[in-house]
Protein backbone atom coordinates (compact mmCIF):
# COMPACT_ATOMS: atom_id res chain seq x y z
CA UNK A 1 0.00 0.00 0.00
CA UNK A 2 0.90 3.55 -0.70
CA UNK A 3 -0.15 6.92 -1.30
CA UNK A 4 -0.45 6.07 -5.14
CA UNK A 5 -3.37 3.51 -3.89
CA UNK A 6 -5.34 6.68 -3.25
CA UNK A 7 -6.51 9.53 -3.84
CA UNK A 8 -7.72 11.98 -1.08
CA UNK A 9 -11.43 11.23 -1.71
CA UNK A 10 -11.48 7.50 -2.04
CA UNK A 11 -8.74 7.48 1.30
CA UNK A 12 -11.87 9.45 2.99
CA UNK A 13 -14.54 6.61 1.91
CA UNK A 14 -12.19 3.83 3.38
CA UNK A 15 -10.86 5.74 6.48
CA UNK A 16 -14.69 6.03 6.89
CA UNK A 17 -15.86 2.99 6.77
CA UNK A 18 -12.97 1.60 9.08
CA UNK A 19 -11.06 -0.42 5.67
CA UNK A 20 -7.99 1.67 6.28
CA UNK A 21 -6.88 3.59 9.04
CA UNK A 22 -4.57 7.02 9.38
CA UNK A 23 -1.85 5.15 10.85
CA UNK A 24 -1.76 2.55 8.11
CA UNK A 25 -1.33 5.06 5.30
CA UNK A 26 0.93 7.72 7.39
CA UNK A 27 3.35 4.33 7.34
CA UNK A 28 2.72 3.56 3.92
CA UNK A 29 3.62 6.93 2.97
CA UNK A 30 6.49 7.07 5.41
CA UNK A 31 7.51 3.90 4.14
CA UNK A 32 7.85 4.71 0.67
CA UNK A 33 9.51 8.10 1.42
CA UNK A 34 12.17 6.47 2.90
CA UNK A 35 12.78 3.66 0.01
CA UNK A 36 12.93 6.23 -2.59
CA UNK A 37 13.21 10.14 -1.55
CA UNK A 38 16.69 9.83 -1.33
CA UNK A 39 16.91 9.40 -4.82
CA UNK A 40 14.37 12.67 -5.76
CA UNK A 41 15.29 14.93 -2.87
CA UNK A 42 11.17 16.20 -2.56
CA UNK A 43 12.06 16.53 1.05
CA UNK A 44 13.73 18.75 3.51
CA UNK A 45 12.44 17.50 6.76
CA UNK A 46 10.76 14.25 7.19
CA UNK A 47 8.68 14.59 10.67
CA UNK A 48 7.97 11.07 11.34
CA UNK A 49 7.49 11.65 15.19
CA UNK A 50 4.56 14.47 14.82
CA UNK A 51 3.13 12.61 11.57
CA UNK A 52 2.51 9.07 13.58
CA UNK A 53 1.09 11.18 16.56
CA UNK A 54 -1.22 13.49 14.45
CA UNK A 55 -2.37 9.93 12.59
CA UNK A 56 -2.97 8.24 15.99
CA UNK A 57 -5.24 11.04 17.01
CA UNK A 58 -6.73 11.25 13.83
CA UNK A 59 -7.85 7.09 14.00
CA UNK A 60 -9.08 7.87 17.50
CA UNK A 61 -11.20 11.30 16.10
CA UNK A 62 -12.67 8.52 13.71
CA UNK A 63 -12.77 6.17 16.52
CA UNK A 64 -15.42 7.94 18.42
CA UNK A 65 -17.66 8.98 14.98
CA UNK A 66 -16.02 12.02 14.01
CA UNK A 67 -16.37 12.73 10.03
CA UNK A 68 -14.41 15.37 8.42
CA UNK A 69 -12.82 16.01 4.50
CA UNK A 70 -9.08 15.21 5.80
CA UNK A 71 -9.15 13.32 8.93
CA UNK A 72 -6.18 11.65 9.02
CA UNK A 73 -4.98 12.18 5.43
CA UNK A 74 -1.22 12.30 4.86
CA UNK A 75 0.17 15.22 3.07
CA UNK A 76 3.37 17.55 2.71
CA UNK A 77 3.83 21.12 2.66
CA UNK A 78 5.97 23.68 0.92
CA UNK A 79 8.88 24.38 3.27
CA UNK A 80 7.79 28.13 2.90
CA UNK A 81 5.16 27.74 5.26
CA UNK A 82 5.57 27.99 9.00
CA UNK A 83 5.05 24.98 10.90
CA UNK A 84 5.57 25.44 14.80
CA UNK A 85 8.39 23.94 15.85
CA UNK A 86 9.83 22.69 12.96
CA UNK A 87 12.37 24.04 10.84
CA UNK A 88 11.39 26.30 8.14
CA UNK A 89 13.86 27.38 5.82
CA UNK A 90 12.70 28.76 2.20
CA UNK A 91 15.11 26.43 0.83
CA UNK A 92 17.61 29.13 1.99
CA UNK A 93 21.15 29.09 3.91
CA UNK A 94 20.18 32.05 5.50
CA UNK A 95 17.18 30.17 7.81
CA UNK A 96 18.91 26.89 7.57
CA UNK A 97 18.55 26.01 11.26
CA UNK A 98 15.23 28.23 11.88
CA UNK A 99 12.48 27.24 13.66
CA UNK A 100 8.73 28.28 13.17
CA UNK A 101 7.56 29.77 16.36
CA UNK A 102 3.99 28.99 15.27
CA UNK A 103 1.95 28.02 12.18
CA UNK A 104 0.41 29.51 9.34
CA UNK A 105 -3.19 29.84 9.41
CA UNK A 106 -3.43 26.97 6.66
CA UNK A 107 -1.26 24.63 8.51
CA UNK A 108 -3.52 25.64 11.84
CA UNK A 109 -6.96 24.98 9.76
CA UNK A 110 -5.49 21.97 8.59
CA UNK A 111 -4.51 20.33 12.10
CA UNK A 112 -7.70 21.40 13.25
CA UNK A 113 -9.26 19.33 10.62
CA UNK A 114 -7.35 16.47 11.37
CA UNK A 115 -5.02 16.25 8.37
CA UNK A 116 -1.26 14.57 8.93
CA UNK A 117 1.34 16.66 7.89
CA UNK A 118 4.40 14.36 7.01
CA UNK A 119 6.95 16.78 6.35
CA UNK A 120 8.45 20.05 4.47
CA UNK A 121 9.16 19.70 0.66
CA UNK A 122 11.82 21.21 -1.27
CA UNK A 123 11.61 24.64 -3.38
CA UNK A 124 13.55 27.34 -5.19
CA UNK A 125 15.01 29.51 -2.65
CA UNK A 126 12.20 31.89 -1.37
CA UNK A 127 10.02 30.41 -4.51
CA UNK A 128 12.65 32.18 -6.76
CA UNK A 129 12.66 29.97 -9.59
CA UNK A 130 10.32 27.62 -12.42
CA UNK A 131 12.81 24.69 -11.81
CA UNK A 132 13.84 23.91 -7.70
CA UNK A 133 17.42 24.17 -8.89
CA UNK A 134 17.45 27.03 -7.24
CA UNK A 135 17.21 25.42 -3.81
CA UNK A 136 20.28 25.91 -1.55
CA UNK A 137 20.07 22.55 -0.62
CA UNK A 138 19.95 20.31 -3.81
CA UNK A 139 17.83 20.31 -6.62
CA UNK A 140 14.82 18.12 -6.49
CA UNK A 141 14.35 15.49 -9.49
CA UNK A 142 11.46 14.75 -11.82
CA UNK A 143 9.83 11.38 -11.17
CA UNK A 144 8.78 10.72 -14.80
CA UNK A 145 12.58 11.12 -15.72
CA UNK A 146 15.17 11.61 -13.20
CA UNK A 147 17.64 13.83 -15.43
CA UNK A 148 14.95 15.86 -15.81
CA UNK A 149 13.61 19.00 -13.31
CA UNK A 150 9.98 18.88 -11.60
CA UNK A 151 9.07 22.53 -12.34
CA UNK A 152 9.61 25.48 -9.65
CA UNK A 153 8.99 26.85 -7.35
CA UNK A 154 7.12 23.92 -5.81
CA UNK A 155 8.76 21.18 -7.55
CA UNK A 156 9.36 19.19 -4.58
CA UNK A 157 5.86 18.99 -3.40
CA UNK A 158 4.96 17.94 -6.72
CA UNK A 159 7.67 15.33 -7.32
CA UNK A 160 6.37 14.14 -3.94
CA UNK A 161 2.64 13.82 -5.23
CA UNK A 162 4.05 12.39 -8.74
CA UNK A 163 6.03 9.82 -6.77
CA UNK A 164 2.80 8.46 -4.39
CA UNK A 165 4.75 10.00 -1.06
CA UNK A 166 1.28 11.65 0.38
CA UNK A 167 -2.05 12.00 -0.59
CA UNK A 168 -1.88 15.51 -1.65
CA UNK A 169 0.62 19.20 -1.19
CA UNK A 170 0.39 22.31 -0.85
CA UNK A 171 2.55 24.65 -2.84
CA UNK A 172 2.62 28.82 -3.09
CA UNK A 173 1.96 29.98 -6.73
CA UNK A 174 3.37 33.76 -6.93
CA UNK A 175 3.65 33.59 -11.07
CA UNK A 176 3.03 30.00 -11.65
CA UNK A 177 4.74 27.93 -9.11
CA UNK A 178 2.23 25.46 -8.59
CA UNK A 179 0.33 25.32 -11.84
CA UNK A 180 4.02 24.48 -13.76
CA UNK A 181 5.20 21.88 -11.36
CA UNK A 182 1.76 20.14 -12.07
CA UNK A 183 2.43 20.49 -15.50
CA UNK A 184 5.48 19.06 -15.36
CA UNK A 185 4.58 16.09 -13.25
CA UNK A 186 0.51 14.91 -14.33
CA UNK A 187 -0.53 16.32 -11.23
CA UNK A 188 -3.82 18.89 -10.66
CA UNK A 189 -2.17 22.40 -9.30
CA UNK A 190 -4.69 24.80 -7.87
CA UNK A 191 -3.67 28.59 -7.55
CA UNK A 192 -6.61 30.65 -6.01
CA UNK A 193 -7.52 33.68 -6.31
CA UNK A 194 -5.28 36.43 -4.54
CA UNK A 195 -7.23 36.15 -0.64
CA UNK A 196 -9.11 33.20 -1.25
CA UNK A 197 -6.10 31.63 1.12
CA UNK A 198 -4.47 33.47 3.70
CA UNK A 199 -0.74 34.09 3.67
CA UNK A 200 -0.57 34.52 7.40
CA UNK A 201 2.55 32.25 8.12
CA UNK A 202 3.59 32.42 4.40
CA UNK A 203 7.23 33.94 4.00
CA UNK A 204 6.56 36.74 1.84
CA UNK A 205 7.70 36.70 -1.64
CA UNK A 206 5.53 38.94 -3.63
CA UNK A 207 3.16 40.06 -1.34
CA UNK A 208 0.52 41.18 -4.25
CA UNK A 209 0.26 38.15 -6.18
CA UNK A 210 1.60 35.45 -3.29
CA UNK A 211 -1.36 32.66 -3.09
CA UNK A 212 -1.29 28.88 -1.45
CA UNK A 213 -2.82 25.74 -3.33
CA UNK A 214 -3.03 22.44 -3.59
CA UNK A 215 -1.38 19.91 -5.65
CA UNK A 216 -3.79 16.61 -6.21
CA UNK A 217 -3.97 13.77 -8.09
CA UNK A 218 -7.75 14.64 -9.04
CA UNK A 219 -9.43 17.79 -9.47
CA UNK A 220 -12.09 16.50 -6.68
CA UNK A 221 -9.38 16.46 -4.44
CA UNK A 222 -8.66 19.66 -5.06
CA UNK A 223 -11.78 21.16 -4.18
CA UNK A 224 -11.63 19.24 -1.07
CA UNK A 225 -8.29 20.88 0.06
CA UNK A 226 -9.41 24.35 -1.13
CA UNK A 227 -12.63 23.91 0.48
CA UNK A 228 -10.87 23.95 3.74
CA UNK A 229 -8.38 25.94 3.48
CA UNK A 230 -10.23 29.29 1.72
CA UNK A 231 -11.77 31.63 3.69
CA UNK A 232 -11.42 35.29 5.39
CA UNK A 233 -8.47 35.74 8.21
CA UNK A 234 -8.46 38.38 10.56
CA UNK A 235 -4.58 38.18 10.41
CA UNK A 236 -4.25 38.61 6.68
CA UNK A 237 -6.52 41.94 5.78
CA UNK A 238 -5.94 41.14 2.00
CA UNK A 239 -8.13 38.13 2.15
CA UNK A 240 -11.36 38.16 0.27
CA UNK A 241 -14.96 38.99 2.13
CA UNK A 242 -16.58 37.12 -0.16
CA UNK A 243 -17.79 33.74 1.03
CA UNK A 244 -15.83 30.22 0.09
CA UNK A 245 -18.24 28.90 -3.10
CA UNK A 246 -19.27 25.43 -3.48
CA UNK A 247 -16.57 23.52 -5.22
CA UNK A 248 -18.03 20.49 -5.14
CA UNK A 249 -21.31 21.17 -7.96
CA UNK A 250 -18.58 22.50 -10.56
CA UNK A 251 -17.32 19.23 -10.48
CA UNK A 252 -20.26 17.30 -12.24
CA UNK A 253 -21.20 20.55 -14.22
CA UNK A 254 -19.10 19.23 -17.38
CA UNK A 255 -18.53 21.16 -21.01
CA UNK A 256 -21.94 21.70 -22.17
CA UNK A 257 -22.52 25.39 -22.48
CA UNK A 258 -19.25 25.99 -20.87
CA UNK A 259 -17.65 29.11 -23.00
CA UNK A 260 -14.34 28.82 -22.95
CA UNK A 261 -12.01 32.04 -24.28
CA UNK A 262 -8.45 31.11 -26.39
CA UNK A 263 -6.15 33.50 -27.64
CA UNK A 264 -5.25 32.12 -30.83
CA UNK A 265 -1.86 33.45 -30.72
CA UNK A 266 -0.68 31.43 -27.90
CA UNK A 267 -0.77 28.44 -29.68
CA UNK A 268 1.55 29.75 -32.19
CA UNK A 269 5.36 30.75 -31.83
CA UNK A 270 7.35 29.47 -28.72
CA UNK A 271 4.82 26.73 -28.40
CA UNK A 272 5.92 23.13 -28.49
CA UNK A 273 5.16 21.13 -32.09
CA UNK A 274 3.48 18.21 -30.40
CA UNK A 275 2.01 20.48 -27.55
CA UNK A 276 0.06 22.52 -30.35
CA UNK A 277 -1.63 19.81 -31.81
CA UNK A 278 -2.73 18.41 -28.64
CA UNK A 279 -3.85 21.55 -28.03
CA UNK A 280 -5.98 21.78 -31.19
CA UNK A 281 -7.43 18.34 -30.40
CA UNK A 282 -8.07 19.21 -27.14
CA UNK A 283 -10.17 21.82 -28.37
CA UNK A 284 -12.16 19.89 -30.74
CA UNK A 285 -13.16 17.59 -27.75
CA UNK A 286 -14.45 20.39 -25.44
CA UNK A 287 -16.49 21.53 -28.87
CA UNK A 288 -17.58 17.78 -29.27
CA UNK A 289 -18.90 17.73 -25.41
CA UNK A 290 -20.93 20.81 -26.02
CA UNK A 291 -18.61 23.72 -24.79
CA UNK A 292 -19.04 27.09 -27.17
CA UNK A 293 -15.49 27.86 -28.33
CA UNK A 294 -14.70 32.06 -27.85
CA UNK A 295 -11.52 33.63 -29.72
CA UNK A 296 -10.10 36.41 -27.76
CA UNK A 297 -7.62 38.97 -27.69
CA UNK A 298 -5.75 39.97 -24.58
CA UNK A 299 -3.64 42.78 -26.00
CA UNK A 300 -1.39 43.39 -23.02
CA UNK A 301 -1.14 40.42 -21.59
CA UNK A 302 2.24 40.20 -23.86
CA UNK A 303 3.60 42.38 -21.19
CA UNK A 304 2.60 40.20 -18.65
CA UNK A 305 6.15 38.67 -18.27
CA UNK A 306 8.49 41.89 -17.93
CA UNK A 307 5.44 43.70 -15.88
CA UNK A 308 5.79 40.52 -13.42
CA UNK A 309 10.07 40.94 -13.28
CA UNK A 310 10.02 43.92 -12.35
CA UNK A 311 6.68 44.08 -9.62
CA UNK A 312 8.12 40.38 -7.98
CA UNK A 313 11.61 41.65 -6.95
CA UNK A 314 10.45 45.23 -6.11
CA UNK A 315 8.17 43.06 -3.65
CA UNK A 316 11.42 40.76 -3.06
CA UNK A 317 13.59 43.38 -2.44
CA UNK A 318 11.20 44.96 0.39
CA UNK A 319 10.28 41.23 2.08
CA UNK A 320 13.79 39.57 1.69
CA UNK A 321 15.27 42.93 3.92
CA UNK A 322 13.36 41.50 7.58
CA UNK A 323 17.19 39.13 6.82
CA UNK A 324 19.49 40.97 8.78
CA UNK A 325 21.05 38.28 11.13
CA UNK A 326 19.17 39.82 14.29
CA UNK A 327 16.26 37.97 16.00
CA UNK A 328 16.26 35.37 13.35
CA UNK A 329 18.55 33.28 10.48
CA UNK A 330 21.97 32.82 10.11
CA UNK A 331 23.94 36.06 11.66
CA UNK A 332 27.58 36.48 9.80
CA UNK A 333 30.64 35.95 12.89
CA UNK A 334 33.22 38.51 12.94
CA UNK A 335 31.81 41.13 10.99
CA UNK A 336 32.66 43.96 13.46
CA UNK A 337 30.14 46.77 12.59
CA UNK A 338 26.30 46.73 11.60
CA UNK A 339 26.90 47.38 7.93
CA UNK A 340 29.32 44.73 7.20
CA UNK A 341 27.74 42.29 9.39
CA UNK A 342 24.39 43.44 7.80
CA UNK A 343 26.03 42.43 4.08
CA UNK A 344 27.85 39.54 5.35
CA UNK A 345 25.02 37.72 6.60
CA UNK A 346 22.33 38.05 3.56
CA UNK A 347 25.65 38.19 1.19
CA UNK A 348 26.96 34.91 2.58
CA UNK A 349 23.14 33.25 3.39
CA UNK A 350 21.05 34.09 0.17
CA UNK A 351 21.68 32.27 -3.02
CA UNK A 352 22.57 33.69 -6.60
CA UNK A 353 18.80 34.07 -7.49
CA UNK A 354 17.71 35.68 -4.38
CA UNK A 355 20.66 38.16 -4.29
CA UNK A 356 19.66 38.67 -8.29
CA UNK A 357 16.08 39.52 -7.56
CA UNK A 358 17.07 41.49 -4.41
CA UNK A 359 19.23 44.08 -6.43
CA UNK A 360 16.88 43.87 -9.61
CA UNK A 361 13.96 45.60 -7.01
CA UNK A 362 16.60 47.69 -5.27
CA UNK A 363 17.27 49.18 -8.57
CA UNK A 364 13.51 49.30 -9.35
CA UNK A 365 12.09 50.99 -6.75
CA UNK A 366 15.55 53.20 -6.11
CA UNK A 367 15.46 57.56 -6.66
CA UNK A 368 15.32 58.28 -10.46
CA UNK A 369 14.16 54.93 -11.35
CA UNK A 370 11.30 53.95 -9.13
CA UNK A 371 8.67 56.38 -11.64
CA UNK A 372 10.29 54.60 -14.81
CA UNK A 373 10.47 50.92 -13.82
CA UNK A 374 7.96 50.44 -10.89
CA UNK A 375 5.29 52.34 -11.30
CA UNK A 376 5.34 51.95 -15.01
CA UNK A 377 4.82 47.92 -14.43
CA UNK A 378 1.99 48.85 -12.13
CA UNK A 379 0.12 50.74 -14.23
CA UNK A 380 0.44 48.36 -17.09
CA UNK A 381 -0.56 45.54 -14.78
CA UNK A 382 -3.51 47.80 -14.65
CA UNK A 383 -4.19 47.54 -18.49
CA UNK A 384 -3.49 43.73 -18.36
CA UNK A 385 -6.30 43.20 -15.01
CA UNK A 386 -8.62 45.39 -17.61
CA UNK A 387 -7.92 42.69 -20.31
CA UNK A 388 -8.85 39.99 -18.61
CA UNK A 389 -11.88 41.95 -16.90
CA UNK A 390 -13.05 42.81 -20.28
CA UNK A 391 -12.66 38.92 -21.57
CA UNK A 392 -14.33 37.69 -18.88
CA UNK A 393 -17.65 39.82 -19.36
CA UNK A 394 -17.68 37.12 -23.11
CA UNK A 395 -16.43 34.06 -21.82
CA UNK A 396 -16.66 31.83 -17.93
CA UNK A 397 -12.94 30.71 -18.82
CA UNK A 398 -10.02 31.43 -20.52
CA UNK A 399 -8.03 27.74 -22.11
CA UNK A 400 -4.28 27.83 -22.36
CA UNK A 401 -1.41 25.57 -22.05
CA UNK A 402 0.24 25.62 -18.91
CA UNK A 403 3.98 25.33 -19.90
CA UNK A 404 5.09 26.08 -23.57
CA UNK A 405 7.24 22.56 -23.25
CA UNK A 406 7.69 19.67 -20.72
CA UNK A 407 9.81 19.56 -18.04
CA UNK A 408 13.15 20.46 -18.85
CA UNK A 409 16.45 18.93 -18.12
CA UNK A 410 18.39 19.62 -15.36
CA UNK A 411 21.08 22.12 -15.70
CA UNK A 412 19.47 23.19 -19.11
CA UNK A 413 18.41 26.88 -18.50
CA UNK A 414 20.62 27.50 -15.17
CA UNK A 415 23.23 30.25 -16.44
CA UNK A 416 20.32 31.72 -18.09
CA UNK A 417 17.73 33.50 -15.80
CA UNK A 418 15.79 35.61 -19.10
CA UNK A 419 15.45 32.19 -20.22
CA UNK A 420 13.90 30.80 -17.32
CA UNK A 421 12.02 34.04 -16.55
CA UNK A 422 9.95 32.80 -19.67
CA UNK A 423 9.35 29.41 -18.73
CA UNK A 424 5.90 32.15 -16.68
CA UNK A 425 4.57 33.17 -20.07
CA UNK A 426 0.99 31.54 -19.80
CA UNK A 427 1.35 32.23 -16.11
CA UNK A 428 2.07 35.70 -14.55
CA UNK A 429 -0.99 37.12 -16.45
CA UNK A 430 -3.42 35.34 -13.61
CA UNK A 431 -1.02 35.80 -11.36
CA UNK A 432 -0.82 39.66 -12.00
CA UNK A 433 -4.71 39.90 -12.12
CA UNK A 434 -5.22 37.70 -8.80
CA UNK A 435 -7.33 35.20 -11.28
CA UNK A 436 -7.68 31.65 -9.57
CA UNK A 437 -6.30 29.29 -12.48
CA UNK A 438 -5.68 25.20 -12.68
CA UNK A 439 -3.20 23.30 -14.49
CA UNK A 440 -4.72 19.79 -15.34
CA UNK A 441 -3.28 16.90 -16.68
CA UNK A 442 -3.98 17.07 -20.10
CA UNK A 443 -1.91 14.33 -21.71
CA UNK A 444 1.37 12.78 -22.82
CA UNK A 445 4.00 13.85 -24.95
CA UNK A 446 6.93 12.00 -26.30
CA UNK A 447 10.68 13.56 -26.15
CA UNK A 448 13.39 11.43 -26.54
CA UNK A 449 11.65 8.67 -25.91
CA UNK A 450 10.39 9.63 -23.05
CA UNK A 451 7.11 10.04 -22.50
CA UNK A 452 6.67 13.20 -20.13
CA UNK A 453 3.05 15.42 -19.04
CA UNK A 454 1.98 18.38 -19.78
CA UNK A 455 -0.82 19.94 -18.55
CA UNK A 456 -3.77 22.40 -19.67
CA UNK A 457 -4.67 25.36 -18.03
CA UNK A 458 -8.16 27.12 -17.66
CA UNK A 459 -8.11 30.62 -15.85
CA UNK A 460 -11.36 31.99 -14.49
CA UNK A 461 -12.69 35.35 -12.94
CA UNK A 462 -12.27 36.65 -9.43
CA UNK A 463 -13.41 34.77 -7.01
CA UNK A 464 -14.59 32.37 -9.14
CA UNK A 465 -12.68 29.04 -8.72
CA UNK A 466 -16.13 27.16 -9.06
CA UNK A 467 -15.68 28.32 -13.17
CA UNK A 468 -12.04 26.58 -13.27
CA UNK A 469 -12.79 23.04 -11.11
CA UNK A 470 -15.81 22.63 -13.66
CA UNK A 471 -13.37 22.72 -16.73
CA UNK A 472 -10.64 20.67 -15.01
CA UNK A 473 -13.33 18.14 -13.97
CA UNK A 474 -14.62 17.65 -17.06
CA UNK A 475 -11.32 17.42 -18.77
CA UNK A 476 -10.48 14.71 -16.62
CA UNK A 477 -13.55 13.33 -16.78
CA UNK A 478 -12.91 12.14 -20.35
CA UNK A 479 -9.46 11.74 -19.83
CA UNK A 480 -7.65 9.69 -16.86
CA UNK A 481 -4.96 11.04 -17.14
CA UNK A 482 -4.38 10.74 -13.23
CA UNK A 483 -4.17 7.51 -14.02
CA UNK A 484 -0.81 7.05 -14.65
CA UNK A 485 2.27 6.26 -12.82
CA UNK A 486 5.70 7.14 -13.17
CA UNK A 487 8.01 3.70 -13.05
CA UNK A 488 9.86 4.48 -9.92
CA UNK B 1 20.14 49.61 -19.19
CA UNK B 2 23.34 48.61 -19.43
CA UNK B 3 25.20 48.32 -15.41
CA UNK B 4 28.84 48.70 -15.00
CA UNK B 5 30.79 46.91 -12.22
CA UNK B 6 29.95 50.35 -10.46
CA UNK B 7 26.36 50.45 -10.67
CA UNK B 8 26.09 46.70 -9.33
CA UNK B 9 28.45 47.59 -6.83
CA UNK B 10 26.44 50.54 -5.73
CA UNK B 11 22.88 48.29 -5.90
CA UNK B 12 24.49 45.54 -3.45
CA UNK B 13 25.69 48.42 -1.45
CA UNK B 14 21.83 49.73 -0.72
CA UNK B 15 20.62 46.69 -0.78
CA UNK B 16 23.09 45.27 2.12
CA UNK B 17 24.84 42.56 0.16
CA UNK B 18 28.24 41.65 -0.01
CA UNK B 19 29.41 40.25 -3.10
CA UNK B 20 32.53 38.53 -3.95
CA UNK B 21 34.88 39.60 -7.47
CA UNK B 22 33.16 36.63 -9.65
CA UNK B 23 29.48 37.84 -8.59
CA UNK B 24 30.02 41.32 -9.07
CA UNK B 25 31.05 40.35 -12.51
CA UNK B 26 28.36 37.87 -13.24
CA UNK B 27 25.76 39.83 -12.33
CA UNK B 28 25.92 42.76 -14.62
CA UNK B 29 25.80 40.97 -17.57
CA UNK B 30 22.13 39.04 -16.24
CA UNK B 31 20.87 42.15 -15.29
CA UNK B 32 21.14 44.00 -17.91
CA UNK B 33 20.02 41.87 -20.11
CA UNK B 34 17.19 41.69 -17.57
CA UNK B 35 16.30 45.12 -18.01
CA UNK B 36 17.03 45.22 -21.39
CA UNK B 37 14.12 42.91 -21.80
CA UNK B 38 11.70 45.33 -19.83
CA UNK B 39 12.99 48.21 -21.34
CA UNK B 40 9.73 47.18 -23.80
CA UNK B 41 7.37 48.55 -21.24
CA UNK B 42 8.01 52.38 -21.93
CA UNK B 43 6.72 51.35 -25.17
CA UNK B 44 3.35 51.25 -23.78
CA UNK B 45 0.87 54.02 -23.26
CA UNK B 46 -0.75 54.41 -19.76
CA UNK B 47 -1.17 57.74 -19.75
CA UNK B 48 -5.26 57.04 -19.67
CA UNK B 49 -4.86 54.76 -16.89
CA UNK B 50 -4.65 55.97 -12.75
CA UNK B 51 -0.79 55.63 -12.44
CA UNK B 52 -1.35 53.21 -9.11
CA UNK B 53 -4.41 50.26 -8.95
CA UNK B 54 -7.53 51.12 -6.44
CA UNK B 55 -6.72 49.65 -2.79
CA UNK B 56 -8.88 50.14 0.34
CA UNK B 57 -7.98 50.44 3.78
CA UNK B 58 -9.14 46.94 6.02
CA UNK B 59 -9.70 48.39 9.24
CA UNK B 60 -9.65 46.62 12.65
CA UNK B 61 -10.21 47.97 16.40
CA UNK B 62 -7.19 49.09 18.09
CA UNK B 63 -7.23 45.96 20.80
CA UNK B 64 -3.84 44.48 22.01
CA UNK B 65 -3.56 40.82 21.36
CA UNK B 66 -0.88 39.20 23.62
CA UNK B 67 1.03 36.27 21.85
CA UNK B 68 1.05 33.58 23.85
CA UNK B 69 4.06 33.18 26.37
CA UNK B 70 5.35 30.45 25.04
CA UNK B 71 5.16 31.19 21.43
CA UNK B 72 7.00 34.41 22.47
CA UNK B 73 9.93 32.90 23.89
CA UNK B 74 10.24 30.77 21.01
CA UNK B 75 10.30 33.26 17.96
CA UNK B 76 12.75 35.39 20.66
CA UNK B 77 15.22 32.20 21.28
CA UNK B 78 16.68 31.90 17.68
CA UNK B 79 18.67 35.61 18.53
CA UNK B 80 21.07 36.84 20.53
CA UNK B 81 19.82 37.79 23.48
CA UNK B 82 20.98 39.66 26.96
CA UNK B 83 19.11 40.69 29.87
CA UNK B 84 16.19 40.24 27.88
CA UNK B 85 17.07 42.37 24.80
CA UNK B 86 18.12 41.13 21.66
CA UNK B 87 22.01 42.08 20.99
CA UNK B 88 23.14 44.11 18.12
CA UNK B 89 26.46 44.79 16.31
CA UNK B 90 27.89 48.22 16.72
CA UNK B 91 26.23 51.10 14.77
CA UNK B 92 28.82 53.92 15.17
Amino acid sequence: MDGQMFSVASARQELDKGNVSSLELTRACLARLQAIDSELHSCLLVDEKGALAAAAEADERLRKGERGSLLGIPYLVKDILMTKGLRTTAASKILENYIAPYDATVIRKLKKAGAVMLGKTNLDEFAHGSSTENSAFGPTKNPWDLSRVPGGSSGGSAAAMAAGLCLFALGTDTGGSIRQPASFCNLVGLKPSYGRVSRFGLLSMTSSTDTIGPLTRTVEDAAMVLELIAGRDTKDATTLSVPVGDYHLPLSQGFKGLKIGVIPSYFKDGLDEGLRTEAIRALEIFKKEGAEIINLDLPYNQYSVPVYYVITPSEVSSNLARFDGIGWGRAEEGADNLLSFYKATRGHGFGPEAKRRIMLGTFALSAGYAEAYYKKAQAVRELIKLDFAQAFQKVEVIFTPTSPHAAFKLGEQVNNPLAMYLEDIYLAGASLAGLPAISVPGGFTEIDGQELPFGWQFIGPMAQEASVLRAAAAWEKINNYQERRPNL
Amino acid sequence: MQFKEADIAHMADLARLELSAAELASYGAQLSAITAYIEQLQKVKTSSVALAPILYNIWREDVVEDWEVEENGQALSQGKLEQGLLKVKRVL
